[in-house]
């Protein structure tokens, strides 16, 4: 080899240039020149993908005639669509642009369903959330209600009367449906969340109910319609239902969360390439006053 | 690795990645198996509640306990809704009534202090979806040239106050040009029934997803929207029973313009074991055709007639957000407080609607004059509340009132309360000129949007929370109605409750036992008067009550009368013999905070009450109404928050009401009893 050649051979820019040659021959033949027609592929998975959305919107799988339209059908779509993506219909239009955002987001989440929780994680996954799944605390109770309205000042002294009423009598000897006035409300509720009877009573009424022990008739407590003698039957706590019997929702929770996760975490990663340029607004303000930088 | 070589490896890599062609990974994933994953997604949840996780369902009360709830509910479903920015769903609407936080078009988020007992959602079974479709360009439905200025309306770029008149616009225009097409016969109404069915069966899937029996109960239902040929609102909702059929396409106006033709197709339904009943609504804007004295050929009304109207329409919306249709103060002269929320035109019309024939007070005055003619009373009607939201979430919270057409009223200026900021007004007088109005130098929206309010909700007296027990209550018209507030109110009519039966904690049971309670006929017994109870509570939340009322309807010698009694009293006084009024309880409200009077107004009212011009030869009709203290109007409290001046022209206060429906008294030995 001559000395010339040797040393160009050396020499790395025409190393780059052969391989920037190599590398625009080995582009063309992936990518394929614009001058030449372009191929619209139809493969056997494509028509088998054609033929059951066929069959799920007509019921019957496709006759040799109809299958023939469904590929003539698909072709022309195709070939519509490259070149409406070559005329840029595919900017501008919110709907499109709405549908490929909706569908980057599903494709992505469907990557993060890949995860299968194991048990430790979905049970630390339920313990670490006891105000999502525990159940409210409910009270059943029966009251004797004097109003306000009829008895004015009197009320609370003839609640006190009832109550001494029914605490000598004999077990049930007097019968508390017979004292006190009528109330619209109902005068016994069975296991009635805290919210609910808030909505009914009022807050200062429940309070005082939470302070009740059940089994016997207790001081008169009130409400903004006067005085009630309550009887608190039951208490069922708050509970955290048992894991095995709500393991269920929990898994369903455990991957959304996940997938929620791991949106967010992708968003970051895509966020890190962008920077964002307000021109002409305002400072918007973020809460916690973070920086316009966050938006 | 050598430096140059390490260099081409990174060129050889770079380049690589940037001439990959796009081609190949064209996927031509059609949007439907795309939809169809989705779909797929959106229903893969059931709902599934574990024996061990249920709460007990609550008991049924044989004395039955009030629920409360809403039948009139638009989501974007509804072809104006959706022209009105909303995007709420029937899904949503439910979660909405369960008290979850759901968004308004307006950007913020709706929530209700209180869940709702039952909700049902209403959209427009005509062009039900439609809207909807046409604004998505990627449908059939988009391309009718009308569509046009439909297209990406719901865009987020275009959810601000200049859209508005071009929604306005859309509203007005779509409508008609819609209904031209289809007649003429350049629309295809095949393909638009195709839309319509696929978001009806939408719709009872989410009533039935969100139906819980014991807890909450949603009906499937829609609204039926047609008028008289002058713009009078002949509307009504159609309300279905629930089971396991529903018919495939709701009845609209295309099928006919008649309402008469409706209820032959209820009729028909109900042949088939599907049951429901239509609620009219909006009698205020009829201009008299909700009640006339015709039916739609003009023909007297006949017992055919009448039995058909009664058999589907055994309710009517006696409130809600475009104004309340209890009686117009041209029309009850003598009552106080009959300028309560009042809407004076026809709806979507700037026109006048003439109020004869357009209250309910006159509707039941009506039903007598025809039941002394010896027709039958097709005005034998139960009353509700309702809201007619049209953003899925029902407002009828004054202090935080968001109105129902969404981005058109989201804001307090678009409501009429706070002046127009100039450049709105400007833009608007140039656009919609009878929009707006100048009041002592400021500029407001105008029209019919300041005169609406926060109303209303429907009631019943139920044994338990089902579909059954609730649409029964409707049936038997043991309903009442409020404008918002969670008012409880007992109704009942008897010649011989037990003494003291006010004092006995069992009055509901007694009082059911020897008596009638609203929705029924009280059939006279020789010349005994009989007596009347009323009760009411306030709500928890809202303000205490002034006054329990009863109003009476009679016919004498082929003429109604009515007349308005206080029963009832706060703070221990006792309404004037000879004027049937209570002293002025003097309840008052700040402006400056919307504060209200503490230590006045009652928490419970009850009376026993007797007829002082009771004749037992002419039939009648009575209700009760509750007054609550006054409160601050809404657009008070717009006034406020923006640190304003509350606008001159409009009422600054209130006063929150509820009414029972009424109990017919039927004189003895008639001939033609009308029967419910």
């Amino acid at each position: 080899m001559s000395s010339l050649l040797r040393s160009m051979l050396r020499e790395p820019l025409f190393h780059f240039i052969v391989a920037g040659a190599l590398l625009f021959v080995f582009a063309q033949w992936l990518g394929g020149s614009r001058e030449e027609p372009q191929v619209v592929t139809v493969d056997r998975s494509d028509l088998e993908r054609l033929t059951e959305q066929w069959e799920a919107q007509y019921g019957l799988p496709p006759t040799p005639e109809q299958t023939s339209a469904i590929l003539r059908n698909h072709i022309r779509d195709e070939i519509l669509y490259r070149e409406a993506l070559k005329l840029g219909l595919d900017r501008d239009d919110v709907i499109v642009r709405r549908r490929l955002v909706q569908k980057f987001r599903f494709v992505t989440e469907g990557l993060s369903e890949l995860a299968e929780p194991s048990e430790d994680e979905l049970r630390q996954f339920y313990r670490s959330r006891p105000e999502q799944y525990a159940k409210p605390a409910e009270t059943s109770f029966q009251h004797v209600y004097f109003s306000s309205e009829q008895r004015g000042e009197n009320a609370r002294r003839d609640a006190e009367a009832a109550l001494q009423e029914l605490k000598s009598s004999p077990d049930d000897g007097v019968d508390w449906r017979g004292l006190g006035d009528p109330s619209i409300l109902q005068r016994e509720y069975g296991r009635r969340p805290e919210r609910e009877l808030t909505e009914l009573f009022g807050t200062q009424f429940v309070e005082k109910l939470s302070e009740i022990e059940p089994g016997t008739w207790s001081e008169p407590i009130a409400s903004l319609y006067g005085w009630h003698v309550v009887r608190v039957r039951d208490r069922t706590p708050g509970r955290l239902p048992e894991f095995s019997t709500i393991r269920g929702e929990v898994e369903a929770d455990w991957l959304t969360q996940r997938r929620k996760e791991a949106n967010e975490s992708l968003y970051r990663t895509l966020r890190e390439n962008y920077e964002i340029e307000l021109l002409d607004i305002p400072e918007p303000d973020l809460p916690g006053g973070a920086p316009a930088g966050d938006l | 690795m050598k430096n140059s070589n390490l260099w081409i490896a990174t060129a050889a890599l770079l380049t690589l990645l940037g001439c990959t062609s796009s081609d190949n990974n064209i996927s031509t994933d059609p949007d439907s198996e795309f939809a169809q994953n989705l779909r797929r997604a959106v229903n893969s949840n059931p709902l599934e509640i574990d024996d061990d996780v249920i709460t007990v369902r609550p008991r049924p009360n044989p004395e039955r306990n009030a629920y409360f709830g809403d039948l009139h509910v638009h989501t974007t479903y509804s072809m104006d809704a959706f022209a009105f920015g909303t995007i709420a769903t029937p899904y949503d609407a439910y979660r909405y009534a369960r008290g979850e936080a759901i968004q308004h078009p307006g950007g913020f988020d709706m929530q209700l202090r209180k869940p709702l007992d039952f909700y049902a959602v209403t959209d427009h079974a005509m062009f039900l979806g439609v809207v909807q479709a046409a604004a998505d360009t990627s449908t059939e439905t988009s391309k009718l040239p009308f569509s046009k200025n439909i297209h990406d309306l719901n865009a987020p770029e275009n959810l601000g106050v200049t859209s508005i008149p071009g929604r306005v616009q859309t509203f007005a225009t779509f409508l008609p040009a819609m209904i031209q097409g289809i007649q003429d016969g350049s629309i295809d109404p095949e393909a638009l029934e195709e839309v319509t069915r696929s978001a009806w069966a939408d719709t009872i899937n989410a009533a039935e997803r969100f139906n819980d029996p014991g807890r909450f109960t949603t009906f499937v239902a829609y609204e039926y929207t047609t008028s008289s040929d002058d713009q009078g609102n002949l509307h009504r909702n159609v309300i279905f029973r629930g089971g396991d059929q529903f018919p495939a396409v709701p009845f609209s106006r295309f099928h006919s313009r008649n309402p008469e033709g409706l209820w032959d197709w209820m009729d028909g339904l109900r042949a088939r074991g599907i049951e429901s009943l239509a609620i009219p609504h909006n009698s205020n804007g009829s201009n008299g055709q909700m009640f006339k004295m015709e039916d739609w050929a003009g023909n007297p009304i006949d017992d055919d007639y009448a039995t058909q109207r009664l058999r589907n329409e055994p309710l009517v919306e006696i409130t809600q957000v475009k104004g309340t249709s209890e009686t117009h103060p041209l029309l009850s002269q003598t009552d106080e407080w009959a300028d309560f929320e009042i809407m004076p035109y026809r709806i979507a019309s700037p026109e006048f609607s003439k109020p004869e024939g357009s209250y309910v007070r006159d509707a039941l005055r009506r039903g007598l004059t025809l039941e002394d003619r010896g027709v039958e009373n097709p005005y034998k009607f139960g009353v509700v509340g309702a809201s007619d939201t049209h953003t899925g979430a029902t407002s009828d919270d004054e202090s935080n009132y968001f109105s129902k057409i969404g981005l058109l009223d989201a804001t307090s200026e678009r409501r009429g309360s706070t002046p127009l900021p100039w450049w709105q007004a400007t833009l608007l007088n140039y656009a919609q000129p009878n929009m707006i109005a100048e009041v002592e130098g400021e500029t407001y929206m105008s029209g019919a949007t300041p005169t609406w309010g926060a109303s209303g909700l429907a009631a019943v007296w139920a044994e338990e929370n089902t579909r059954e027990a609730i649409y029964d209550a409707f049936r038997r018209k043991e309903t009442f109605a409020t404008t918002g507030p969670r008012i409880r109110v007992r109704f009942f009519a008897g010649y011989d409750f037990p003494t003291n039966i006010l004092e006995s904690p069992d009055l509901a049971t007694l009082a059911y036992r020897s008596g009638v309670t609203m929705g029924s006929d009280l059939i006279g017994d020789g010349a005994q008067a009989p007596e009347f109870l009323a009760w009411a509570i306030r709500d928890s939340d809202g303000a205490p009550l002034q006054r329990l009322q009863v109003i009476k309807g009679w016919v004498e010698e082929g003429e109604t009368f009515e007349e308005v009694y206080d029963i009832a009293c706060s703070d221990g006084a006792l309404p004037d013999p000879k004027t049937h009024r209570c002293p002025d309880n003097g309840a008052k409200v700040d402006l400056s905070d919307c504060s209200i009077s503490s230590n006045v107004g009652a928490s419970e009212l009850k009376a026993l009450w007797r007829d002082p011009q009771f004749d037992p030869d002419q039939k009648a009709f009575y209700y009760v109404r509750v007054l609550e203290n006054p409160t601050c109007r809404w657009s008070t409290w717009d006034a406020i928050r923006a640190g304003l001046e509350p606008r001159p022209d409009l009422k600054k206060t209130i006063q929150e009401r509820a009414w029972s429906s009424a109990i017919w008294y039927v004189p003895d030995e008639t001939g033609d009893t009308a029967e419910s």
